[in-house]
């Protein structure tokens, strides 16, 4: 039971009675201190308990004055609402907040929030990697000199890979990399190339809408989020297995025409992002921005050659091939998707008969 | 045989009498004095009461949460108010759990530990509970950590002998002694969710595994995810009534 | 299944030890306080006439422990210019709030029970001597100089009745700090419900040896044959309080282990490794096996004077290390797990810290030398008794 009910009349009632209580002992007990001194003092001892007497008073006005002083230095109001002093709780609230909270980056940071809100990236606050904003924003608003409250994100492996960097413990959905792997996979020869030169840390997927439009489709597991092992493929799940779904028991004849193009090598979710919303379903499209694509297929100096075809310049590979301006503002995969990733004209969409188990 | 009758020593012990009569009186009234109030205080809690939901299946271990409450709080380097734990289950049976530096730097992989030896493994943030019947509220001696009227454990800085008990008895490790000489903890960020603010962990989790809302207010997000799930608090079987619930809570986990 | 080698885990918070050497000082001295009370109200209230040398001594020996009890406690607060908060607003619930009232009142009844007692002496003081110093003196008699017979006999009522109403005072004062250990749940080392009574029998078996050491060592140095007397009586209640207070602490533990409940594995790590040598060694064989041989041949078997003398001082030693040991153990070990009950942090006092061991030693000793000062200006013991006539000024 995590909350305490009392209706806001009785507990009126009780308070002033409560109060009335306190106050009533409060006096009678001033009024007993008075006259127990006034006697003390008008006792009549016989000589010989003199001593004994002095003591007493001794005693008394000890006391008394420690109750006394005691009264005077109990904090204003101790007591009242509970046993502490009720100024605390106001005095802990009235402390300012620290971080800021990406709706006042995007005050200024416009375009960077707009971009960043429609990636992936979206659930992780601005001040995750820029730090917190109390100075910047502090100086910004007092317009003073640029340099004072400066934030400036150091380009890092490192910062990416808090996150990202597949190690013991991370829930299997979530994306991680082992960089030797990623790099090996994606060409890139030399092993301290920052993740930025391909990804855009405020659009790391270069999504061209946000996942939150996309359509929802049950939560795929593949075998292979889990095991490492090579050839785990096998459509007789154990008992007490959780159920994982390979894309190509639903999705069997693009799947067969996707193994038998160049593009087999990735897996369906390379592509077809797909995001967790609850515990049972996802969120799922194809992300088919040209800056995607490019993430690959554009030449960088620190990239392995002739491991994937890569373009020069996307530019001039436009020179060559657009002949006109509508053909300029195609995406890639209006034209290479069917010949090298898989061909969808031509297959017949999934219908029940043909999913297997 | 009856004792001569004295008069002066009789008077004076008659005398004595009722003088200690009348102080013991005003020691019953100035007891009487303390005790109304308290009850009172008790029985109000209509307002807000701040719960915290953990989601141990989502976490990553990144320990943006560590460093976030770092700097929204100034914590001192070497105590924490909020941590991230892993714990790895080995197929041997074992169970080892580890939190460098509290996670403020996230985690590395344990090379000593052969990867087939591994059955599972995951992360678990921990702070401060806030229990309904803090077991450190009671054993404060001065009075100067106690349970808000909104269900929130602070400590008054102002007040804090620095004796240490209530680090002693939090059965969970969320205190500390602030190097400064007072007693600390996790203030579930007292100072933002007081302005409608999230509080600093909260805000920065990339992936959305911790959550705070009002447990008093039927239609917030916590109550409806607390309906929707199996969670389980740390440590029920002390009594200390926590309000920070496990999603995904492990027998392991202590 | 503890693995505490290859996977040793404290909470991020818990690495420090909060509760350092002081806090192991604070109830050990307070024992000291108990016992010595107890012991002199053995005297004059049970009326143990062997104990007439030693009760003067043991009241004012406890009314010094006292005064020194709250110095390590002030050491070690965080904030010790917010101690009086203590007594302010004392929170009803914390057993530690109690420290306010008990002390308080324990000390004004001891301080009026050694007045009582010394009363004589101070008049003694104020009738010859310098002006300044019969002056000092009569302040301190509160101006009124009758001695006669039936002051003695108001004085001798008084230390009475006030010695019956110190000793559940004393047991409060010292079982409250059993009760602050047994009563925190989050703690499996400390929390049982015999705590109170265990630190309550430990202290009373401290006081006896601490007395028990003066005496012999008083004695030694003032070249005084020890009285037999003395020694046979605190030699018979020390072993009887001794068997009790082991008895309780056994079977503490003992029941944890053989329940097997879920806090003995961490617990017997705790005790087989982690605090092998001060529980195992110096607390059980050493500092209670051996005095409770050693005793139990002085009480039951008829030993000559001078080897029951030697049995019993050795004894008082090894039980006042035990105690200390005790005290250690349960304060420092119980703060050395974790509880997260998968590992064990560290401690060393350091020397020269605030709460380091150079400022225990100095606080310990400060007592003892201020009994000595005292000595000198006030007979701490009977006139008429070899110990009284053999003051060396």
């Amino acid at each position: 039971m995590h909350k305490i009910e009392a209706s806001v009349l009785k507990e009126k009632y009780l308070q002033y009675w409560a109060l009335g209580i306190c106050w009533t002992a409060k006096s009678i007990f001033a009024i007993r201190i008075a006259v127990f001194s006034l006697r003390l003092g008008a006792m009549k001892g016989s000589s010989r308990n003199a001593y004994i007497f002095r003591v007493f008073v001794l005693l008394a006005m000890f006391v008394t004055m420690a109750l006394v002083i005691r009264g005077l230095l109990v904090p204003e109001g101790f007591g009242e609402i509970g046993f502490y002093r009720p100024q605390a709780p106001d005095e802990e609230a009235s402390r300012s907040p620290v971080h800021q909270g990406k709706e006042v980056c995007a005050r200024c940071h416009e375009k960077q929030f707009t971009m960043h809100e429609n990636d992936v990236h979206r659930s992780v606050e601005c001040e995750v990697c820029h730090g917190n904003g109390a100075a910047h924003v502090d100086a910004r608003s007092k317009s003073l000199p640029k340099e004072v409250g400066y934030i400036f994100k150091e380009l890092e492996q490192a910062n990416c890979l808090k996150c990202h960097q597949r190690i013991l413990g991370r829930p299997k959905l979530f994306p991680t990399i082992s960089v030797e792997e990623h790099y090996s996979l994606v060409g890139v020869k030399v092993a301290s190339v920052v993740c930025q030169e391909c990804h855009d840390p405020h659009r790391p997927l270069f999504l061209d809408k946000s996942v939150r439009e996309a359509r929802l489709h049950p939560l795929i597991h593949p075998c292979s989020d889990c095991h490492e092992e090579k050839g785990i493929e096998t459509k007789k799940i154990p008992a007490n297995h959780e159920m994982v779904f390979e894309c190509r028991y639903c999705h069997k004849p693009i799947a067969t025409d996707h193994a038998n193009r160049k593009h087999s090598f990735l897996r369906c979710t390379g592509c077809h992002q797909v995001h967790k919303e609850t515990e049972f379903a996802s969120r799922i499209y194809k992300n088919s921005s040209n800056e995607f694509c490019l993430m690959c297929h554009l030449k960088k100096p620190f990239k392995a050659d002739a491991k994937i075809p890569m373009l020069e310049s996307y530019d001039s590979h436009l020179d060559d091939v657009a002949s006109s301006d509508a053909d300029r503002g195609k995406r890639c995969v209006d034209c290479h998707l069917n010949e090298v990733i898989h061909d969808i004209k031509t297959l017949p969409k999934v219908s029940s008969e043909e999913v297997e188990r | 045989m009856k004792k001569p009758m004295n008069p002066v020593t009789d008077s004076f012990n008659l005398e004595r009498r009722k003088v200690l009569k009348s102080g013991l009186s005003t020691v019953l009234a100035l007891g009487l004095g303390f005790f109304p109030k308290r009850l009172v205080a008790t029985l109000k809690s209509q307002g807000r009461w701040y719960g915290f939901v953990v989601d141990l299946t989502k976490c990553i271990g990144c320990g943006a949460c560590v460093r976030a409450c770092k700097a929204e709080n100034n914590v001192p380097d070497g105590f924490f108010r909020t941590w991230v734990e892993r714990y790895t289950f080995l197929k041997d049976g074992r169970v080892i759990v580890d939190s460098p530096d509290g996670a403020l730097n996230g985690f590395e992989d344990n090379p000593t530990i052969p990867r087939s030896l591994i059955a599972k493994s995951y992360f678990v943030p921990k702070l401060c509970n806030h229990c309904t019947t803090a077991p450190c509220v009671q054993v404060c001696p001065v009075g100067a950590t106690f349970v808000s009227q909104d269900g929130v454990v602070l400590v008054d800085y102002k007040h804090c002998i620095g004796c240490g008990y209530c680090i002693q008895a939090c059965p969970y490790g969320s205190r500390f002694l602030n190097p400064a000489g007072y007693a600390d903890k996790c203030t579930l960020c007292y100072h933002r969710i007081t302005k409608g603010k999230k509080p600093a962990c909260v805000l920065v989790c990339p992936v959305g595994a911790r959550l705070y809302g009002d447990l008093n207010d039927q239609n917030s997000e916590i109550n409806k995810v607390l309906a929707g799930t199996r969670h389980a608090v740390l440590k029920p079987e002390l009594g200390t009534n926590p309000k920070c619930f496990y999603i995904g809570l492990d027998q392991e986990v202590r | 299944m503890l693995d505490v080698e290859s996977a040793n885990f404290v909470f991020p918070n818990e690495k420090h030890v909060y509760w350092t050497v002081m806090i192991v000082l604070y109830p050990y001295i307070t024992g000291l306080v108990a016992g010595a009370f107890i012991v002199s109200s053995l005297y004059h209230l049970f009326q143990k006439q062997e104990l007439r040398t030693m009760a003067r001594f043991a009241l004012v020996a406890s009314f010094v422990f006292l005064l020194f009890a709250p110095l390590p406690l002030l050491m070690h607060l965080g904030m010790p210019h917010r101690a009086f908060n203590i007594m302010i607003t004392p929170h009803p619930t914390s057993a530690m709030a109690g420290f306010g009232v008990v002390y308080l009142s324990y000390l004004i009844l001891v301080a009026l029970e050694v007045w009582f007692s010394v009363r004589e002496d101070l008049v003694n003081n104020a009738l010859k001597g310098g002006k300044i110093k019969r002056l000092i003196f009569k302040i301190l008699a509160l101006g009124d100089l009758t001695i006669n017979e039936e002051t003695r006999a108001l004085d001798h009522k008084v230390v009475r009745v006030l010695s019956a109403i110190g000793i559940p005072l004393a047991c409060f004062l010292h079982g409250y700090v059993g009760f602050l250990f047994g009563s925190i749940k989050a703690n499996p080392w400390w929390s049982t419900p015999l705590m109170f009574i265990i630190f309550l029998l430990s202290a009373i078996v401290s006081g006896i040896s601490v007395l028990l050491f003066l005496f012999y060592l008083i004695s030694w140095l003032r070249k005084v044959p020890y009285e037999d007397g003395v020694m046979r009586v605190l030699a018979g209640y020390l072993w009887g309080f001794l068997i009790i207070d082991v008895a309780l602490e056994i079977m503490e533990v003992l029941s944890i282990a053989y329940e097997q409940m879920p806090e003995w594995q961490v617990l017997s790590y705790l005790i087989w490794h982690k605090l092998f040598f001060s529980y195992i060694v110096v607390q059980n064989l050493i500092g209670s096996f051996v005095p409770l041989i050693l005793l139990a041949l002085v009480n039951l078997t008829r030993l000559s004077n001078r080897l029951a003398h030697l049995f019993v001082f050795l004894s008082s030693v090894l039980v006042l290390i035990q105690v200390l040991a005790m005290r250690w153990n349960v304060v420092i070990g119980g703060q050395l797990l974790s509880k997260s009950f998968r590992g064990f942090t560290s401690y060393f006092p350091g020397l020269f810290e605030k709460e380091g061991l150079i400022t225990a030693m100095i606080i310990f000793t400060i007592p003892f030398l201020l009994l000595r000062w005292i000595d000198k200006r006030i007979n701490l013991f009977p006139p008429d008794s070899p110990l009284g006539q053999a003051r060396s000024g």
